[in-house]
């Protein structure tokens, strides 16, 4: 036997309906930049007195490749952005005759090539030192357990291009290898860290690990999807510095 | 207590007195009004009501109302928000980007409403709700959710109009409501107007 639904029914029926296919949550369907995040860090007492005047960074992105159960195969894809737009940042701050490039390879130019070629180039083993009151540096986050090691086989010890600070003092500098200050990141999230080398250089006895003042951390740029990892890691770097306003003077 | 006695027998006596009932069952369109757009302004299309109302007499009902509104706005370029990331007080975070807010308000009210018309005609009336509202507020910034559950007091001042299907006790049930939840610790309080189409039984 047919049956049939009188009107009412027919009414609430389509009600029901509105309400049941009106139910899906919101969000169901996320781009995947919107899962993007910007968190600064910092520590408000190392800026009490007011900013470091002059940087340094790291010409290198750091990353744990010592493990062989990396959440994500990383090759180096975004270095130039990462480097180079955290450069152009600190020119912004600093001014271009206050940045520095760390460089650790005597025996070859710079890789990747600074997108400012007015920015000294500090060549481990072989410049003079000049002041440098903030160092940065920039890792990548390859494994949710990755710690601390950041910059492995730079020769930090045993002198080098720190060694060259003051006289008398050949390893001036070897306690700060530039480690990731916070333990646990999600995978594919890029870090900047920012020491003060005063603060630091003050404390006795000097800290192996010494806390950055200073994190940036940009959580999901580097995802599956390699086309748009390169623009969002630019805006990312921008966003971290424009919502830190406190690293300028 | 000899008044409440009082009070228990007249609201039964005129319950049993009273033989009709009136239930609708809406679904509600609802602009957010005041501090509420601060959150989320946009508009909700999303939400289910349930009124259920026994007459006094031809003219007065009283009754209960539950319902469930859901808001949701995606912001973006919005200044980043503090977050704790330390119990050193002089460390301190902020966290940006695209934010995901979320506000679902569940109004349960006692309610009383007066009649305008006679019976199988068109009857607007006009009503007062009054009860707690149970309100969900959740930023998802990325995967970090920042929520608040509460529980307030609520208000809701509403008028409209059953419009009855031929000589049947079934028709439309078209109202506009004012909804009103209190402000609840750091939270903003609710305000926002539902406009509500379902259908009614009335007999």
């Amino acid at each position: 036997m047919k049956t049939t639904l009188n009107k009412p029914a027919k009414l609430l029926w389509v009600l029901v309906s509105i309400v049941v296919f009106q139910a899906c949550y919101p969000g169901d369907s996320i781009p995947i930049s919107d899962l993007d995040t910007v968190t600064t860090v910092y520590n408000s007492d190392d800026f009490a007195n007011g900013a470091p005047t002059s940087a340094g960074i790291i010409w290198q992105v750091a990353q744990d490749t010592s493990r062989t159960d990396n959440n994500l195969d990383y090759n180096g894809e975004v270095d130039d952005e990462i480097l180079n737009t955290t450069l152009e940042e600190l020119i912004k701050i600093y001014g271009v005759d206050s940045v520095y490039i760390i460089w650790g390879d005597p025996d070859n130019n710079p890789d990747p090539i600074p997108g400012n070629p007015n920015v000294k180039v500090l060549v481990e083993d072989g410049d003079p030192v000049p002041y440098i009151g903030a160092l940065y540096t920039a890792s990548v986050i390859l494994n949710e357990k990755t710690v601390g090691i950041v910059y492995p086989g730079y020769p930090w010890y045993g002198g080098g291009w720190w060694g060259g600070w003051y006289p008398g003092y050949p390893c001036y500098y070897c306690y700060y290898p530039p480690t990731v200050g916070y333990q646990k990141y999600e995978v594919g999230t890029i870090v900047l860290d920012m020491y003060d080398l005063a603060k630091i250089l003050g404390q006795n006895p000097i800290p192996d690990n010494p806390d950055p003042s200073w994190v940036g951390a940009m959580r999901g740029l580097l995802s599956s999807n390699p086309e748009s990892n390169a623009a969002r890691t630019v805006s990312g770097i921008q966003q971290a510095f424009a919502q830190s306003p406190y690293l300028k003077n | 207590m000899k008044k409440l006695l009082i009070i228990i027998a007249v609201l039964t006596s005129t319950a049993s007195f009273a033989q009709r009932s009136f239930w609708s069952f809406n679904y509600p369109i609802s602009f957010a009004l005041g501090e509420q757009r601060d959150f989320i302004g946009k508009t909700s299309f999303r939400g289910f009501g349930i009124d259920g109302r026994g007459f006094l007499n031809n003219n007065i009902s009283i009754g209960g109302h539950w319902s469930w509104e859901v808001f949701n706005e995606i912001k973006r370029d919005l200044p980043p928000i503090p977050i704790n990331v330390s119990n050193d007080a002089n460390i301190k975070g902020e966290i940006s980007g695209v934010q995901y807010r979320f506000l679902n308000v569940m109004p349960i009210l006692v309610n009383a409403h007066y009649y305008m018309g006679s019976d199988g005609a068109v009857r607007p009336y006009v009503g007062l709700g009054i009860g707690t509202s149970y309100v969900d507020e959740r930023t998802d910034i990325g995967l970090v959710s920042i929520q608040t559950k509460t529980w307030r007091f609520a208000l809701q001042p509403e008028a409209g109009v059953m419009i009855p299907f031929g000589l049947t006790g079934v028709g439309a049930n078209v109202a506009a409501r004012f909804r009103y939840a209190a402000k609840a610790g750091d939270s903003l309080p609710i305000s926002f107007f539902s406009l509500s189409v379902g259908l009614g039984f009335m007999n």
